[in-house]
């Protein structure tokens, strides 16, 4: 029976290719399309893991679950760890693949030339490279790990503060009440976050001691350990290093342990919301596909009302019918979509080696240069959903073919 | 065979209603090689529609092999055309894209009860009978129009139905081949004891027929062979 099928298929090339076009540009658009957002996504992600949260976090038990990128996480000299627990920790889970670093965060103020600006402090214990990462110098170096009262600011920070590479600001002190300014700090370099500042992330990183002067802990505290996975960049999960804690006789009534995914706040939301864009565009790029293919269909339903009425005529049923309409359409739909696949895929691929260099406003969600990634597991689907695509336009046209009187269909026109 | 008992069938044309045929009575018995001879517009190919169950009737009863056919649900219809009636259009209606072997073996292939073995059995025997040995494996564009009725003739005898119908099957053939169509539905009508019913307005094909049913503006107005 799906002979007819099989051989209208190859009798209405036209027909079949006018189809076969649709659903394999879709299919091309979506492999494109879905390799350069999963690339963003990935891309925001490392640079959150990198610049703000590490991949796992271990904070005292007593810390607020604020996220770490909104400035309104007010860390105080109340919630810390001891120096000599975050120093055994930090040797005890530090590997060649993990990177363990002590960490300072709070919310202060900056001043400069009489204005203020509120910015998030991080304090970083070491020279490593996961934060150069995700912040692009423009200006200056970055951080000398074995010197102290150094910062480096965004340019946005910079041009409202009114300062440059050399100049000094001034910091607000957490141990003053109420906060005021006590010591400066050297801008040694101006840059940006890649791929977060449009996002409005406003810190600015010093090394950890300064960190620790201006919030007032004297004696080595700290507000975090960050955990750097380096043999797996988008490592999130927390259960192994809760049971390295609990062997160190660490539990959670003393230490928390978090992800990036739910530190990430507002920054993963708009990795959402970007995602949520593309779902939209493939929404409604299918949702075209599928009325165009509809009315394809119906064309083709009608072109063969009296083959169909035939059919009908010596006995085939509805069922029947349908079947066989629907199976034509599949297979056309299987065929483009493979070869859609192919040809996407092999777009993806053959540009995934040469590097994209881009400008703004791309640039901001991009990074100013980018590599696509082609992943064939996360494209696989679109084979699923363009043969659903395919049987979804096929279907209103087939029954309303096949519902047709066989007298009528059989009517020449 | 087939008792028609005052079936009326009306049509709606624009704001218009059509009463194309007023009150049919007619009885066909088994075996009969018959024709419903009429000019165009007298109602028989609506009245074959509605014999071979393409229609319903507007009113009146229409009987098959004993069974009311004008009730039966659309499902039971599609069991009847499949296994009871074999049909033969003026276009040949022919499927485009299947040889001759395949377009004949159609209706088999939903017969589930027909073995694969019974239904090339079948094949090649109607494809011989109707004389199309050597083109079975053609295209019906490859065919000359005599050539495409044989096909359509035996595609409508390989599922053996006790009523064949024809509507107007030698309108597009010209006369020699036409009478060479009839003759054959004729002989097989003897050797496979089925029923023909066809329309014409050709007198050359009515003289060929047993019985002659004269319809004229949805009436039969008299008959040949009763």
């Amino acid at each position: 029976m799906f002979r007819i099928s099989f051989r209208n298929m190859f009798q209405n090339k036209g027909r079949s290719l006018m189809i076969g076009f649709f659903v394999m540009f879709a299919t091309i658009l979506y492999i494109v399309f879905s390799s350069f957002v999963s690339t963003m996504r990935s891309g925001m992600e490392d640079k959150i893991i990198q610049a703000v949260t590490g991949n796992l976090q271990i904070r005292p038990a007593s810390a607020t679950d604020v996220d770490m990128v909104t400035l309104k996480h007010q860390a105080d000299s109340k919630s810390f760890m001891e120096d000599a627990q975050s120093k055994q920790i930090v040797s005890e889970i530090g590997s060649e693949d993990e990177l363990a670093v002590r960490r300072v965060r709070f919310s202060t103020i900056l001043t400069a030339n009489g204005v203020k600006y509120p910015v998030t402090l991080v304090g970083l214990d070491q020279d490593f490279p996961e934060y150069k990462q995700a912040f692009k110098l423009t200006d200056g170096r970055y951080l000398d790990g074995s010197a102290e009262g150094e910062t480096l600011l965004t340019t946005t920070q910079a041009t409202k503060l009114g300062v440059k590479v050399g100049d000094s600001i001034e910091v607000y002190s957490m141990k003053l009440d109420p906060p005021a300014p006590d010591g400066k700090l050297k801008v040694v370099g101006i840059g940006d976050f890649e791929m977060l500042s449009m996002f409005g992330y406003s810190a600015a990183y010093t090394q950890l001691s300064s960190a620790q002067h201006f919030i007032g802990f004297e004696h080595g505290e700290v507000s975090e350990i960050i955990v750097y996975d380096r043999a797996n960049p988008k490592a999130g999960d927390t259960s192994q290093l809760q049971n390295k804690l609990h062997g160190l006789g660490i539990t959670a009534s003393d230490v928390k342990v978090s992800a990036w995914k739910d530190m990430g706040g507002f920054i993963m939301g708009g990795v959402t919301l970007y995602k949520a864009l593309f779902f939209a565009f493939i929404f409604i790029l299918l949702f075209i596909t599928c009325i165009l293919l509809m009315n394809l269909i119906l064309m083709i339903a009608m072109e063969r009302r009296q083959e169909i009425g035939t059919l009908r005529a010596i006995g085939f049923s509805r069922n029947n019918i349908i079947l066989i309409f629907i199976a034509e359409i599949l297979l056309i739909c299987l065929f483009s979509n493979l070869a859609g696949f192919v040809v996407g895929s092999g777009i993806v691929v053959a540009i995934s080696h040469i590097a994209i260099h881009t400008m703004p406003p791309l640039a901001y969600i991009m990074g100013t240069e980018f590599f696509i990634q082609y992943h064939a597991i996360q494209v696989l689907p679109i084979i699923g959903i363009m043969l659903g695509i395919g049987l979804l336009s096929s279907l209103i046209p087939s029954f309303r073919i096949s519902s047709l009187k066989p007298v009528e269909a059989l009517k020449e026109e | 065979m087939i008792v028609i008992k005052n079936v009326t069938k009306d049509y709606r044309l624009g704001e218009t209603d059509i009463r194309a045929l007023r009150g049919i009575n007619l009885q066909i018995d088994k075996g009969d090689f018959s024709t419903i001879a009429g000019a165009s517009g007298s109602g028989k190919s609506t009245l074959l529609n509605l014999i071979g169950c393409l229609d319903r009737p507007t009113s009146g009863e229409i009987w098959i092999g004993g069974t009311q056919v004008n009730i039966m649900t659309e499902r039971q219809l599609d069991q009847l055309r499949l296994r009871t009636i074999g049909f033969i259009f003026q276009s040949f209606n022919l499927i485009p894209v299947l040889n001759v072997y395949e377009n004949v073996e159609l209706p088999l292939l939903i017969m589930k009860e027909v073995s694969t073995a019974e239904r090339k059995k079948r094949v090649n025997h109607f494809i011989e009978a109707v004389g199309l040995q050597d083109f079975a494996q053609r295209k019906p564009s490859e065919l000359s129009g005599g050539q495409r009725q044989r096909v359509a003739v035996a595609r409508a005898l390989v599922t053996k139905p006790q009523l064949v119908l024809a509507d107007e099957p030698t309108a597009n053939l010209d006369s020699k081949t036409a009478i060479e169509i009839i003759d054959l539905m004729k002989h097989i009508r003897s050797s496979e004891n089925t029923t023909f019913v066809f329309s014409t307005h050709d007198p050359k094909i009515m003289e060929r027929a047993d019985k002659v049913l004269h319809i004229e503006d949805g009436v039969i107005i008299g008959g040949k062979g009763d």
